[in-house]
């Protein structure tokens, strides 16, 4: 884990309409590191994650990503995604382009690579996954949840990313089908990608995160180290909402 | 004379003019679904993706079109426009006519189905990194398109019937053709009979040349939804 | 204003001479359409096969003949066969047959929501089949399809300016007429649009509001 702060997140505040969305979100992440992300459902990981990628615009607050702030209005939003991978709860594979296609889209489109190289990238991205050559040419529809989750971390992987952005990423899937997307996202953290996971997957937490962050209701309320914020937490809210997930997985 | 017999009468004596007026009727209904397409498409991404008067002006074009009867809209082209100077012959105005009119319930047709495509799909389409250009051109309207096809075999259906209104204006298509030969021999149920097996065969082959077509681009798990 | 002026008297005389042609030619077109679509609808539902095949074969040519050509059918064509119909007989005829195959369609697919939501619940509790019928289907389907049918009434009140063909002297033919004596098209013809606009514009909006209305009442079509 390197000594890089590759994403500081400042004050950062969202407001849809007349709710107070994000109040004031402070976060830095090192190069290498994997931070997961819980808490109750409207307590905006949601919208933190795609203001980071600027599918959202932060109303206030700063964004240093990579040694810029993209928050200043003057960057290149498109560069900006380039950089960063966002894997979505309902996958989002462009369903007219077989499962190859979406993950070489980008590489043709955005990085401009001619259609051989791509291939090759998109092949090894999807081989990384564990997805194999029978299935590189069906399309979204023919495949199962886990199968287009992990296509779509492919297409995410496939763009040499400087931080990976996942939400919710197993929420969507049957229950037989998240082991194989955990696995593979396990595997990401262990090659020393920069990882931002939205998840109520506390064993995952547990086993791969470096670090666990509580947000409830727009703020950041607890953070520290898995074993500490989901065995030992310390503050009320965080205690009140792992103790229901707990039961929920029967992790005491 | 029986009625197959008078049909066959019908037919060698005015068969070539009939078969003009037939190809009359094809060019015109072709040539005004085509400029549909061309002002409707642009039309209804304009109406989504473009400023919000322009979105407001195109839509009050296509409720004033589809407030109005297409033979209004005729008479308006090729009898009013020529106050200000453009005079416009028959066949001309008619192909117009029908051509602005189409494009209006076109743009509709293809608002409708970029409607459909899922809002997500924008999503994951930025999120790699694709400029909203490059976005719209290579996941959005591949998307659309299949969407919109049951509605735009409707409308070309459409306008095979409506051609005929240039029957007003004296083109000398099928229904006229067909009303002129009817008045000539008296045999109007026998001539109208030939000219309605036309239209229905017609509209038969279009809509299974669109079966043809939805097969073939079809793509697996983007359902088409029926329009009645 | 001059134009204004000439635009309001030609308004006039178009809505004073000719709407009430067009409204009465396109009311009962749709009510004729409204009665023959339920019917084909029946036929293709409770007949067999064959029944099924007639219906769709009448549907698909109803809805592939010009309308013109239909009316020329039955003005010109009909006598020969000893039915001499009026004009605005033969408008009626032509647009409510017209109509009735595109109706049918709305019926059908109404009715197929509406039967596979409702007819389990409707037996269960003891209905006979026609009593779910008459009390719980029908009366949503009428609900139902409501949107749908004033929609297609706007298309027979607007089709209704073909009539001009066979000389029913409706909204359109008056306009025409005006335009004629006058040597000028593009008053009378402003006017004549502006009021089919008024009309099917108004008409739009209460299909827009139903619409809303039953999406609320959880029909969301």
């Amino acid at each position: 884990m390197g000594d890089e702060k590759i994403l500081i997140i400042e004050d950062l505040h969202k407001y849809y309409g007349k709710h107070h969305i994000l109040k004031g979100v402070n976060l830095q992440v090192d190069e290498g590191e994997t931070v997961v992300v819980i808490g109750p459902s409207g307590s905006g990981k949601s919208t933190l994650l795609r203001c980071i990628n600027l599918l959202v615009k932060p109303d206030r607050g700063r964004i240093i990503f990579d040694n810029e702030e993209i928050t200043s209005g003057k960057i290149d939003v498109r560069k900006v995604r380039e950089k960063i991978g966002f894997v979505f709860q309902h996958f989002n594979l462009f369903l007219h382009l077989t499962a190859i296609e979406n993950v070489m889209l980008g590489l043709t489109k955005v990085k401009k690579y001619p259609e051989e190289k791509a291939r090759k990238i998109a092949e090894e991205a999807l081989l990384s996954v564990g997805i194999t050559e029978e299935l590189w040419g069906k399309y979204p529809a023919q495949l199962s949840g886990g199968q287009q989750q992990r296509v779509a971390i492919a297409r995410a992987i496939a763009m040499e990313p400087k931080l990976l952005l996942f939400d919710e990423p197993t929420s969507a899937l049957d229950p037989e089908l998240i082991g194989e997307v955990l696995k593979v996202m396990e595997k990401l953290a262990n090659e020393g990608r920069t990882m931002i996971v939205v998840t109520h997957e506390i064993g995952f937490a547990l086993k791969t995160a470096d670090r666990v962050v509580f947000i409830d209701d727009g703020r950041i309320v607890e953070e520290g180290k898995p074993e500490d914020v989901i065995l030992n937490p310390r503050t009320e809210r965080a205690k009140r909402f792992l103790s229901s997930i707990k039961e929920l997985y029967r992790l005491e | 004379m029986g009625f197959i017999d008078e049909v066959a009468y019908l037919v060698s004596m005015y068969g070539s003019d009939l078969l003009n007026a037939m190809l009359l009727t094809l060019v015109i209904a072709f040539t005004g679904f085509t400029i549909g397409i061309i002002l409707g498409l642009p039309a209804s991404l304009g109406r989504i993706y473009g400023p919000k008067p322009l979105g407001a002006v195109i839509a009050s074009y296509i409720e004033l079109i589809r407030g109005t009867p297409m033979i209004v809209q005729l008479f308006l082209v090729y009898y009013a426009l020529p106050i200000i100077g453009v005079k416009l012959d028959a066949f001309t105005s008619s192909i117009i006519a029908i051509g602005l009119n189409s494009a209006a319930y076109q743009a509709e047709y293809f608002r409708m189905a970029f409607g459909a495509v899922p809002r997500e799909q924008w999503e994951a389409a930025l999120s790699i990194g694709l400029s909203k250009w490059s976005a719209l051109l290579n996941v959005i309207i591949p998307q659309g398109i299949r969407i919109v096809i049951p509605a735009l075999t409707n409308e070309s259906i459409y306008l095979l019937k409506y051609s005929s209104i240039a029957y007003f204006v004296t083109v000398p298509e099928t229904v006229y053709v067909s009303k002129v030969i009817g008045a000539k021999t008296l045999l109007h149920i026998q001539i109208y009979s030939v000219t309605a097996v036309f239209y229905v065969l017609m509209t038969l082959i279009l809509t299974t040349l669109a079966r043809r077509l939805e097969e073939k681009i079809s793509i697996p798990g983007l359902v088409v939804k029926g329009r009645v | 204003m001059p134009l204004f002026e000439e635009l309001a008297t030609a308004l006039i005389i178009i809505v004073r001479y000719g709407l009430s042609n067009s409204i009465i030619v396109s009311a009962l077109a749709f009510f004729l359409g409204l009665i023959l679509g339920f019917f084909l609808v029946f036929i293709e539902v409770l007949g067999g096969r064959s029944a099924s095949l007639a219906v769709n074969s009448l549907v698909t040519i109803l809805r592939g003949v010009p309308p013109v050509l239909l009316l020329f059918i039955i003005f010109y064509g009909l006598p020969s066969l000893g039915v001499s119909l009026n004009n605005i007989t033969s408008a009626i005829i032509g647009l409510g047959l017209i109509s009735s195959a595109y109706q049918s369609q709305i019926l059908r697919s109404s009715i197929q929501v509406v039967v596979a939501r409702q007819m389990e619940a409707a037996l269960s509790i003891g209905l006979s089949k026609w009593s779910a019928y008459t009390s719980v289907i029908l009366p949503q389907v009428l609900r139902l399809s409501l949107p749908g049918l004033v929609n297609e009434y706007t298309v027979i009140l607007k089709d209704s300016s073909l009539a001009y063909a066979i000389g029913v002297v409706e909204a359109f033919t008056q306009a025409v007429h005006i335009a004629q004596a006058r040597f000028e098209y593009f008053t009378p013809l402003l006017a004549v649009a502006l009021l089919y606009f008024i009309i099917c514009f108004s008409l739009s909006q209460v299909v827009n509001y139903i619409y809303l209305k039953l999406r609320v009442l959880g029909y969301g079509g």
